[in-house]
């Protein structure tokens, strides 16, 4: 709650207007607009709300939309009408700009679209979207400062639920972190919630549903009465040309029912354009709003995603410490071993052969476990994308635990083969060691040592990202749900807004038909045998 | 003989016309005097103007080469509707090739005047044979029609009532006659030719409407007689012939046919009606009916008539019937639109309902997706359904009851034409006539006044006929008087021939002029008839429409959208 004010008070002067009563927003008017005089022509399209005007062409509703989404990726953005098809390009070439019918579709679905984002709880408190309300501000500048410039490529590495304690909607240090699993969309979740899964496969249905099924046939119930009112048109003028070919009362009732048949045509023409606005467009939005649905959901499911590469990657970091230390118990043991030789009085060579056998004896008896470590460790680097890459990028300065890793035991082999060959001549053992001491590592202690304390960073931020992870998902699938239960009531109301104009219209247009027919029917009566 | 010609009623040709001859001015043939002049030219005819006529008729006595014939009383040129081109043509078929008109009273009994059986046979054996037929299937309208217009003129030309429906369509199956429908066809009428004023009742094939209608052709000739509809509309044959479909269809537009016989004050009459409408025998009594109306032309023979005066012209239109055809071509010009308009607009209406029905379909879907208001939703598919048939039956309706109509009206259009085509034949009939009675005339006076040209020259031909003739030793004023002799009976037969031709012209006319004020009322009433079932079948659809959307409004307004607390939560 108390996070949710906080976003809530921004308290400028479009949110004072948005929250008066009975505030709509009004797409005014829709200008043909050119920067430079010969510059390309765009349509402005004129936003009003009460008594404060702006001007945003459709790119622009477009990267609303967009930063929108990005802000809030567990919303449901209303979405503003498609671009131009390419059909529509082919079809009308330049003249796309001059096609008024689809401006004004445009008009009014961008309308739409404002109030639907007015009216949403959260998104119509956002002050991005009051900036593009402002009136003479450059939305260019809004995409420039913050919060916009401060996003993150990902959604995935900002936290978006207020519950986390983290600032929300902001790029994230620890989520931004290299360490941090980047999940890809086709992972497969270990333990997904049922409740989504439900809503993922119910949103699915319905998308297709809506774009296939429904918005197809009512298109063509629309196109084909556009084409009838077309033929009752012509049919019109034929009974008025008969009526002029007749007399009397016979030439009356024709030319009544010519213009029963011309009402026809108006009535129809009519309801075209009515089941367009209130009808054809709300279903065509809904078809969109289900796509939009699922993108907001696929975002949950790769935050869960994220949260569980986490957990398994702190997991496989918990491992590999352990590992390590266990090498550092080792190493200690040997070296208090060595200790005790060396005081009985060997060289610094035979040290460093015994390090070296230590090394072996190290391979022979922990082979298992490190080999282990390394293959965990590819598997999860097939896995998880990129972060193999980042990871190795990020320690650039300092030695990749991973790489060092790697070298280190792929390096160690040969040595311990090379010592069973060459077992006795020490010397030789001393220059082979001494050489590959050179050539991998200078100092294996250090290393190690140094890879314990990544390992341990590494799991601290892990353990952070995680935290904060859980919360952020357990939080922002609570707002997922209310946002998807929200929608679905806000979809059931459009459904029936959308039904019951539906039906208005066509109450009206058989009641107008009904009359004018009533009246040439009334004439026809009139004719005298 | 401007004696005899001022009896004649001239009512075609009431405005003066120097083609025609004129009774109320000099000497019909005063023109053709002052312009082909009295030159006496020996027996010979203008050989140019006649040519035509003589050729074809293969004995041309007033050829030079046949000087004999002139004795001969029936050397007389046809005269059918006299233009070359016509004769021409007619000498390729017999049947239609032109009986001679030996100025014989052509009043003869109906059951004679069946040309196409008699004409060739007195033509060919015998051309010579006085032959009272000119023209064949005119020869028996007129008889009939000037029989009933004398028998009308007295009472008025408003039909009796007769209500004539037809009802229960039955199917038979015959060995020999294969399957066929019957139709029971009730009549009430208080019309003293039948048997009496209770409704009777009989059952009819199709054929048996061809028969009547067949029998009325023949008798009616200048009657609008009402067509039957088409034996196979092609939107019959879609369906099976016996289908519901088909005979409901047929049965409509014979009920059309019998409501226009009903309504035909003279029509209804007939006795072939009348054995159509009553005999228990219709079997016998339908042959005995035949004998009895005169049979029909061959179909050759009136076929190539028409075809035959589509090439000659009416000299003089007479501007009532102009005006009447041009009605009715322009009604049929508007019923052919809306009949055309209307094949498209039906199957744009049948793909409108097609799109409502997926469409509702489309709903159906939604309803098993959205649970929580699935009911609702399946209440507004079933809605649009219900639209949807209503949609179809308002177009089934318009398509039966109005476009049905439509078509109907067209077909007596077609009929209507086809009778005013039949006037203007009888006009071409007496213009020919009266062009052939013009040259006779000038060709008297030519002999007459032998050698006197029109403008003061010779003609060349007459000039060299003559030489010949005199050359032959032939006596040019014993020829000269025979064929004044035989000119003068020529001229007399002619003529009585178009006085004849005049009076069946001019009472073809009267019969045309009432049959169209009866086509007109008829049409009027069958328009009524149309556009009430065709307003109403629309009328009845929306009436429907408001009242099943309507039905529908409160079933939506019940979703309940529940307290979006979530908002109220965030206003607070």
């Amino acid at each position: 709650m108390n996070n949710r004010q906080s976003i809530t008070s921004c308290g400028c002067s479009i949110e004072r207007l948005l929250r008066q009563e009975e505030s709509y927003i009004f797409i005014t008017g829709a200008q043909k607009q050119s920067d430079t005089p010969a510059g390309k022509t765009y349509i402005a399209y004129s936003i009003r709300i009460s008594d404060t005007e702006t001007k945003r062409r459709y790119s622009e509703f477009e990267s609303l939309r967009r930063a929108l989404s990005r802000l809030h990726p567990t919303l449901i953005v209303p979405p503003i009408p498609e671009k131009h098809s390419l059909v529509d390009y082919a079809a009308l070439q330049t003249r796309v700009k001059d096609d008024l019918p689809m401006i004004e579709k445009r008009k009014r679905m961008l309308q739409t679209f404002l109030n639907r984002v007015a009216s949403h709880p959260e998104l119509g408190r956002d002050h991005v979207f009051h900036r593009f309300l402002e009136s003479g501000v450059a939305w260019s500048d809004v995409l420039h400062s913050p919060p916009l410039s401060q996003l993150p490529k990902n959604p995935l590495q900002m936290v978006v639920s207020k519950e986390a304690n983290v600032q929300a909607h902001k790029y994230n240090m620890v989520l931004s972190s290299n360490l941090i699993p980047i999940p890809s969309a086709t992972y497969v979740l270990k333990s997904p919630d049922p409740r989504f899964e439900e809503s993922e496969k119910f949103t699915f249905r319905i998308a297709n549903y809506m774009s296939n099924n429904l918005d197809k046939s009512q298109r063509k119930v629309i196109r084909r009465l556009g084409e009838l009112a077309n033929d009752y048109a012509e049919l019109g003028a034929v009974y008025n040309g008969f009526s002029l070919n007749e007399s009397g009362s016979v030439a009356n009732a024709i030319e009544k029912i010519g213009q029963a048949v011309d009402a026809s045509y108006t009535e129809s023409a009519q309801m075209v354009t009515s089941l367009e606005g209130e009808f054809a467009e709300p279903i065509q939005e809904h078809s969109q709003f289900a796509h939009i649905v699922k993108q907001v959901l696929r975002f949950r499911h790769l935050k869960h995603a994220q949260m569980e590469m986490i957990e398994s990657s702190l997991e496989n970091k918990k491992e590999t410490l352990e590992s390590l230390q266990r090498m550092e118990g080792e190493a200690r043991r040997l070296e208090e071993a060595i200790s005790r030789e060396r005081t009985i009085g060997r060289n610094a060579v035979d040290i460093d052969e015994l390090n070296n056998n230590r090394n072996n004896h190290d391979g022979l008896e922990d082979m298992n476990d490190p080999n282990e470590i390394i293959n965990d460790e590819r598997q999860q680097q097939e896995e998880e994308n990129g972060y193999h890459h980042s990871y190795g990028n990020n320690q650039n300065g300092i030695v990749s635990p991973t790489t060092t890793l790697h070298s280190n035991m792929d390096a160690s082999y040969p040595p311990k083969r090379s010592s069973k060959a060459w077992a006795s001549p020490v010397k030789m053992i001393n220059a082979m060691g001494h050489s590959l001491q050179n050539i991998i590592d200078v100092d294996p202690e250090a290393t190690r040592r140094n890879q314990i304390g990544k390992t341990k960073d590494a799991m601290d931020v892990l353990q952070e990202a995680l935290e904060i992870t859980r919360k952020d998902l357990s939080g922002s699938s609570t707002e997922l749900q209310k946002e998807l239960d929200r929608f679905q009531k806000e979809k059931i109301k459009d459904l029936r807004d959308m039904l019951i104009a539906y039906a208005k219209i066509h109450i009206r247009y058989c009641q107008k038909n009904l009359e004018s027919w009533q009246e040439a029917r009334a004439e026809v009566d009139k004719i005298a045998i | 003989m401007s004696d005899e010609y001022e009896n004649v009623e001239w009512n075609v040709h009431a405005t003066s016309d120097a083609y025609t001859p004129q009774v109320e001015g000099d000497d019909p043939l005063s023109a053709f005097s002052s312009s082909n002049g009295y030159q006496n030219n020996n027996d010979n005819n203008n050989v140019g103007q006649m040519k035509g006529f003589m050729s074809i008729n293969g004995h041309h006595d007033n050829s030079p080469s046949s000087p004999t014939l002139p004795t001969t009383p029936s050397f007389m040129p046809t005269i059918n509707n006299g233009s070359q081109t016509t004769a021409i043509k007619s000498a390729t078929t017999p049947t239609t090739s032109l009986p001679t008109i030996n100025g014989k009273e052509n009043d003869i009994a109906t059951s004679s005047s069946s040309p196409s059986s008699m004409i060739p046979d007195t033509h060919y054996t015998n051309s010579s044979t006085p032959d009272n037929n000119h023209y064949p299937y005119q020869k028996s309208p007129f008889s009939t029609t000037s029989g009933s217009s004398s028998s009308f003129p007295s009472e008025p030309f408003i039909a009796k009532p007769m209500v004539i429906s037809i009802a229960d369509p039955q199917k038979h199956t015959d060995g020999a006659q294969g399957t066929f429908i019957t139709y029971l066809i009730t009549t009430i009428t208080s019309l003293d030719t039948f048997a009496s004023a209770q409704p009777r009742s009989v059952r009819r094939r199709f054929q048996d409407f061809v028969w009547l209608h067949n029998a009325l052709l023949l008798e009616y000739p200048a009657a609008i007689v009402p067509p039957l509809p088409e034996k196979h509309r092609l939107e019959y044959i879609k369906g099976d012939r016996f289908s519901s479909e088909f005979i409901d269809r047929r049965k409509m537009s014979l009920q059309w046919f019998l409501n226009r016989i009903a309504r035909h004050p003279e029509i209804q009459r007939s006795q072939s009606v009348r054995v159509f409408l009553e005999s228990g025998d219709f079997r016998n009594d339908k042959r005995m009916q035949s004998r009895k109306v005169p049979p029909a032309a061959s179909v050759l023979d009136t076929l190539s008539d028409t075809l035959l005066n589509a090439f000659s012209k009416i000299k003089k239109p007479d501007e009532r019937f102009v005006d009447m055809k041009e009605t009715v071509d322009k009604l049929e010009d508007n019923l052919n639109t809306v009949e055309q308009l209307y094949s498209r607009i039906g199957k744009r209406q049948s793909d409108l309902q097609q799109d409502y029905t997926s469409f509702g379909q489309g709903i159906q879907g939604l309803s098993t997706l959205e649970t929580g208001i699935s009911k609702q939703l399946q209440g507004f598919a079933d809605v649009t359904e219900k639209y949807e048939k209503a949609m179809k039956k308002m177009n089934h309706d318009e398509d039966l009851l109005y476009l049905n109509d439509v078509h109907e009206l067209l077909a007596y259009c077609h009929a209507a034409k086809t009778t005013l085509r039949a006037r203007d034949q009888k006009q071409l009939d007496f213009e020919e006539l009266s062009a052939y009675l013009d040259r006779t005339r000038q060709e008297r006076e030519r002999t007459m006044h032998p050698g006197r040209h029109l403008d003061g020259g010779v003609n060349i031909s007459e000039l060299v006929t003559d030489k010949i003739n005199e050359v032959r030793g032939i006596d040019m004023v014993r020829a000269r008087r025979e064929k004044l002799v035989r000119l003068e009976r020529k001229i007399k037969e002619l003529e009585s021939e178009v006085a004849n031709a005049n009076d069946e012209s001019n009472a073809f006319n009267k019969q045309v002029i009432k049959e169209f004020e009866l086509f007109q009322q008829a049409k009027t009433e069958e328009m009524k008839q149309g556009l009430v079932a065709y307003a109403d079948s629309h009328i009845k659809f929306y009436e429907t429409g408001v009242s099943i959307w309507e039905s529908i409004l409160p079933t939506l307004e019940s979703i309940k959208i529940e307290d979006g607390h979530k908002e109220d939560e965030g206003d607070e």
